[in-house]
């Protein structure tokens, strides 16, 4: 027998090997014979540091947000604000105090009690701590604790976002005896449901939480392990997915026709998660007059076809929209998206007009943006304008929208409050405006909004200002983004994309 | 040979430092972008400052610069802007996950590889189109593709390997190779399809060679030639092609890693310059450097243990 023939069965043998290995398969979080059911899902961004200065919003919050309890919490369906670790709150007649009287049977997972203490502990250090959370303290002059259990918070002004920000990073708990180490920043202790265990983590790829039995709130977790796995391909969570490795997974528009078999899996559609848009940075027209004359940003508007955005590259997985407010928030008005309908033609007239036909104007080519590129240059040509689409690397993205280099820049911004919107949109220095544009219209609705403690009363004041920023034309709204998460093996989701980032978003049906 | 090999380290380290400070220089000028980055949408120009002091990262270039290289020189590569984890043991633990595919998928594509290209060329005819054959579907096979399909049919559709993740060998010997199967096996399809060709054309010469007639003359048979003579001559520079698979192999193990989320090198690393993580960079650079140094050192000595003439004194 020849050296080459003896290696003929090479094959059978990895063949056989794949088998044997194959024999070896486990599948994702089922339950086990003790009853206890874990869950598997997985986020595309991996949760940064635990350091409660430096924790990040969005999907990273599955973390954190289960490692430490936050003194409020947004509900699942309704959206509403509701009692968490604080059990009840309380604003002065200016709103320049807030006081929260939080509940009497937390602990950190390390056994200590959680006390007032320890809550003006952790604002303060984020309050002083340059990151993340330290902007959202910017009113916010003093911290103290008049008792074991009751926090208050001073203010220079009434900041109508703060109470918001409560159930976000901003209303963390953490142990104060972690602060000067720096492994609370890997290592974290909260008073959470969970906690992250660290042995079977790995960073970067696996969160491994072991659920806390003595948690105040135990019953509203129903699983006793959460493994949070980053898959930032798409395609290798939906392919982990029909592996069955894990139960639940946000699947864009483009792979859902492949999820297959409807028995097996369960489709949940959040009709708003954020809104995409075409943001006009310079609103006064300090540097590109054409955009501080409003027909010409109202003829972008008319240049845009939603519709066919939304059917040709969202694949039918979002909705079009003339307005940036969230349409499950109170602010949205269904009757504004007929302000600006596909009218091209009427656009070039505007333009005409106004006598800016063939200017060009470059915009910020970006990883949000490369999909829609093509679409946006089409819709500013048929209105006799013109885009120049500059690349720009991922880390420079927000420089480059903050730089005044640009007169505009293509958004998607994610949605926490209505509040936060009108900041973030048209507040000066607000993350959509930071040209600081503003006009006495402006001023005196938001600062209506920023005087008003009851934002109840403050509705009718949001609706005007939504109606004026849609007529101005402030923005070019395009759609507002849907998600749709693919749950299996009798995971749901028990929410309708009202609550933030949370695990208690996924229950076990029945 | 050993002076010759510590002038190799030599070079090796003057290397990585010219490396890293090129590096460093055209990181720190975008350190503003980095601090906005964790800021996200809160930034404001103000935070960005607080936050660059914070850091340090408003000091001289020269001065951050020299800091990072005393610490990495002590084995202290900082911490990751972001998540706050150490650079050194994650870089490690990376490479770990990384270099768990690649040698073992380097070692199968030597063997195929070597068997294939020596059939080839011995046997000559329908043998040697084969083997071409064989090549040139590797070559024209696109990994990702490969990698696609084989999730799809094997874990997916057979649920035999897993379609995603990773076990570490030290955790369960059977997991690990049940997790870098399928990785391993997209690497070997693109490593056999250039070393295969690469081991086939040195036989090929070899076997034309005088002292391979003379043999033949004397009634020596064909696997004693070819493996006693032939092959050990091919060697030389089938190791080179090798140290060369092995860099490429590194190098295109990022879309392994992300179509299997594995948490390797190529991943950390591409993370990284998408966030212009600044010290991650800079641990994923040396040893980037380092590995292939070592690897080029390496490949140089085993050629001059195989040919005598390609010995440096």
């Amino acid at each position: 027998m020849s050296q080459i023939a003896r290696y003929r069965g090479f094959p059978v043998v990895l063949l056989a090997a794949a088998l044997v290995l194959a024999a070896c398969a486990s599948g994702g979080g089922e339950a086990t014979a003790d009853g206890e059911r874990e869950l598997v899902f997985s986020v595309q961004t991996a949760p940064n540091s635990f350091d409660p200065a430096q924790l990040a919003d969005g999907s990273q919050a599955y973390a954190w947000n289960s490692i430490f309890d936050t003194l409020l919490f947004r509900d699942l369906m309704t959206g509403e604000i509701q009692p968490n670790a604080a059990e009840s709150w309380e604003y002065n007649e200016d709103g320049t105090r807030l006081t929260l009287r939080l509940r009497d049977d937390m602990t950190f997972s390390d056994g200590d009690p959680v006390t007032a203490d320890a809550v003006v502990a952790t604002m303060e250090r984020s309050r002083d701590t340059p990151g993340t959370v330290q902007n959202k303290f910017q009113y916010v002059t003093a911290v103290s604790a008049p008792d074991d259990y009751t926090v208050v918070i001073e203010f220079e002004r009434f900041d109508p976002q703060f109470i918001s920000e409560l159930y976000q990073n901003a209303g963390v708990i953490a142990d104060p005896d972690t602060f000067g180490d720096d492994r609370g920043a890997t290592e974290p202790i909260g008073s959470g449901a969970y906690t992250l265990d660290t042995a079977a983590t790995v960073p970067g790829d696996t969160y491994v939480l072991r659920k806390r039995e003595d948690h105040w709130n135990a019953d509203a977790h129903p699983f006793t392990t959460v493994t949070i796995r980053v898959l930032q391909d798409p395609t290798a969570a939906l392919n982990a997915l029909q592996a069955g490795e894990i139960d639940a997974a946000s699947v864009p528009p483009q792979l859902l026709p492949q999820v297959g078999d409807e028995s097996t899996y369960t489709h949940t559609e959040f009709p708003a998660q954020s809104v995409m848009y075409l943001d006009i940075l310079d609103r006064g027209g300090e540097d590109f007059p054409a955009l501080g004359d409003q027909r010409v940003r109202q003829a972008i508007n008319y240049a845009i076809d939603r519709e066919g955005i939304v059917t040709g590259l969202l694949g039918g997985v979002g909705i079009p929209t003339n307005q940036v407010f969230n349409p499950q928030g109170e602010v949205y008005d269904e009757a504004l998206n007929d302000t600006y309908p596909y009218d091209p033609e009427r656009g070039r007239r505007l333009v005409e007009e106004a006598g800016h036909t063939g200017e060009v104007f470059q915009v910020p080519s970006t990883y949000l943006s490369t999909t829609f590129e093509a679409a946006l240059s089409d819709a500013f040509e048929s209105i006799g304008l013109g885009i120049e689409w500059v690349p720009v690397p991922p880390q420079q993205a927000q420089s480059a929208h903050r730089s005044g280099d640009y007169g505009m820049s293509f958004q998607v911004t994610p949605y926490t409050s209505d509040v936060a919107d009108v900041i973030n949109h048209f507040g000066q220095g607000g993350y959509a405006n930071p040209m600081n544009h503003t006009d006495p219209t402006l001023d005196e609705l938001i600062g209506e909004i920023s005087a008003t403690v009851d934002q109840e009363a403050a509705l009718p004041i949001f609706r005007r200002l939504n109606e004026y920023v849609v007529e101005q034309a402030f923005e070019v709204p395009i759609a507002f983004n849907m998600t749709t998460w693919v749950t299996r093996d009798g995971v749901v989701m028990a929410d309708n994309g009202s609550s933030r980032q949370t695990v208690r978003q996924f229950t076990i049906a029945g | 040979m050993l002076l010759y090999i510590l002038r190799r380290l030599g070079a090796g380290a003057v290397l990585t430092v010219l490396v890293t400070l090129i590096t460093f220089l055209l990181l720190s000028t975008s350190l503003d972008d980095v601090a906005a980055t964790i800021l996200g949408q809160s930034a404001t120009p103000e935070t960005i400052a607080a936050l660059m002091a914070d850091r340090g990262w408003d000091r001289p270039v020269a001065v951050q610069y020299a800091e990072w290289l005393v610490g990495a020189v002590q084995g202290d590569f900082g911490q990751s802007v972001y998540n706050a984890l150490p650079v050194g043991p994650t870089v490690l633990q990376r490479l770990g996950v990384t270099l768990s595919l690649i040698v073992p998928a380097l070692l199968i594509t030597v063997l195929i590889s070597v068997l294939l290209g020596v059939w080839a060329a011995s046997r000559g005819g329908v043998a040697d189109r084969l083997a071409q054959v064989i090549s040139l579907i590797g070559n024209i096979l696109p990994a990702l593709l490969l990698a696609i399909g084989l999730v799809v049919v094997l874990a997916v559709q057979l649920s035999w390997l897993p379609a995603t993740g990773y076990t570490a060998p030290a955790d369960d010997v059977l997991a690990w190779m049940r997790s870098i199967t399928m990785p391993v096996i997209v690497l070997v399809i693109g490593g056999v399809a250039s070393m295969a060709a690469q081991v086939r054309g040195r036989m090929i010469d070899e076997l034309r060679r005088d002292y391979v007639r003379t043999r033949r003359t004397r009634g020596a048979s064909t696997s004693s030639i070819v493996f006693k003579h032939a092959l050990r001559n091919a060697g030389s520079p089938a190791l080179t092609v090798m140290s060369l698979e092995f860099i490429q192999m590194f190098g295109g193990a990022l879309i392994i890693e992300q179509v299997f989320a594995l948490p390797g090198y190529g991943s950390y690393a591409f993370n990284a310059s998408m966030q212009g993580d600044v010290p991650v960079i800079m641990g994923v650079t040396v040893w980037a450097v380092l590995l292939v140094t070592a690897v080029n050192l390496a490949t140089d000595i085993a050629n001059g243990l195989l040919n005598p003439k390609a010995r440096v004194h």
